[in-house]
């Protein structure tokens, strides 16, 4: 975690399945959350450039680190990272996931 | 309206359960700690408008026949993946099911068939060379073909467990993870995260100030990048025979359950 929070921005990778934890944890520590597409669905999930970085391929990989970090614009970082803290605050804490599961109960009684 | 959460959840995160359901819980949540109110099961039942299980308790073979007493009350019955476990159980084709919240509930339906489909070799797999046996490939894509109106994605999030703290930004990018070592006998199971990860190290390790951290299994906390560099020849190899596995048993005898 602390790694994490010291960072500008960390990857997620996927592992055996596709939803991991380090998918959650980056963004909550302040980090930029650099993550492989995903191929399951997420509601409300983070947008890339916006407040979240996605690759499909490593020289997608490649390219994003080349743009940030020796292209000198590794400044906009913090945005995307504070935007993906703000994300996931708002849609992706533990609270808003028993929200849904209680809300869809709730359309089927 | 009253909802019953059934679980047995390790002791240790309990606490935690109850703060993040702590709003919920004086209206229209009960909670049920199998583990230590198994007697109170049946009666909380009978109060419930609908009842929720959760994978880690469906996993306790001491507890199935309470399951049984489950599927067959009158509530609404709701189970949630939490764990992702590659194959379901014969409970979870229930007829009497009503919803099922899936931590990974796939875009694409090639990709689902795919999944299948290595999971098919995977579980055949296990299947003979380990003890335990798993619910067959073709019963659990008929399960969960079944299942397609009633699963709902319900994707993981994250508890801290200690205040995170901000910190000054001493590191441009950091990757962290653990490789599974790539073995012949493992190799269906993690061939690809190892490839992948040991990859993307590679990669983030040429970025100034960057952070890679790979743990390894049976060797914690070690920064590994040369042993995966070594197994990555390894495991182009076992890829290999991996790939011709696939397309031998497509064309012969597992085409079928695509």
């Amino acid at each position: 975690m602390q790694i994490l929070s010291s960072s500008k921005a960390s990857i997620a990778p996927v592992g055996n399945g596709y939803d991991t934890y380090r998918y959650w944890e980056i963004p909550l520590c302040g980090a930029a959350l650099i993550a492989q597409n995903q191929y399951t669905i997420i509601p409300n999930n983070f947008e890339n450039k916006k407040n979240a970085l996605f690759f499909s391929s490593l020289k997608e990989l490649k390219d994003i680190l080349e743009y940030y970090f020796l292209e000198g614009n590794d400044e906009e970082l913090l945005r995307i990272a504070e935007n993906g803290r703000r994300h996931l605050l708002q849609y992706h804490t533990p609270q808003h996931r028993a929200n849904y599961v209680i809300e869809n109960i709730k359309r089927r009684i | 309206m009253k909802f019953i959460y059934i679980t047995s959840i390790d002791e240790w995160m309990y606490p935690n359960i109850m703060k993040i359901l702590k709003q919920f819980l004086k209206d229209v949540f009960l909670i049920c700690d199998l583990r230590n109110e198994k007697d109170k099961f049946l009666s909380y039942l009978n109060k419930a408008d609908a009842t929720l299980i959760d994978h880690v308790t469906l996993n306790q073979p001491l507890f199935i026949k309470l399951y049984k007493y489950w599927l067959e009350s009158p509530t609404i019955k709701v189970f949630i993946d939490d764990s992702e476990h590659p194959f379901l159980f014969d409970i979870i084709k229930n007829e009497n099911l009503d919803i099922y919240f899936k931590r990974e509930s796939l875009k694409l339906e090639y990709m689902f068939r795919l999944q299948h489909f290595i999971r098919a070799l995977f579980s055949k797999y296990e299947n003979k060379y380990f003890h335990f046996k798993w619910l067959s490939i073709e019963e659990t894509i008929k399960v969960r073909k079944e299942l397609t109106n009633k699963i709902l994605p319900l994707p993981l999030t994250f508890y801290p467990m200690t205040k995170i703290k901000d910190r000054e930004k001493i590191y441009s990018v950091s990757f962290i993870s653990r490789l599974s070592p790539p073995s012949i006998i493992r190799v269906l199971g993690n061939y690809s995260s190892f490839s992948s990860r040991s990859k993307l190290a590679k990669i983030v390790s040429k970025i100034p100030r960057s952070f890679v951290y790979l743990s390894y299994s049976g060797a914690k906390n070690i920064y590994h990048y040369q042993i995966s560099q070594f197994s990555q020849a390894i495991l182009s190899v076992q890829q290999a025979i991996l790939y011709l596995l696939i397309i031998i048993c497509k064309y012969f005898h597992l085409q079928k359950l695509l």
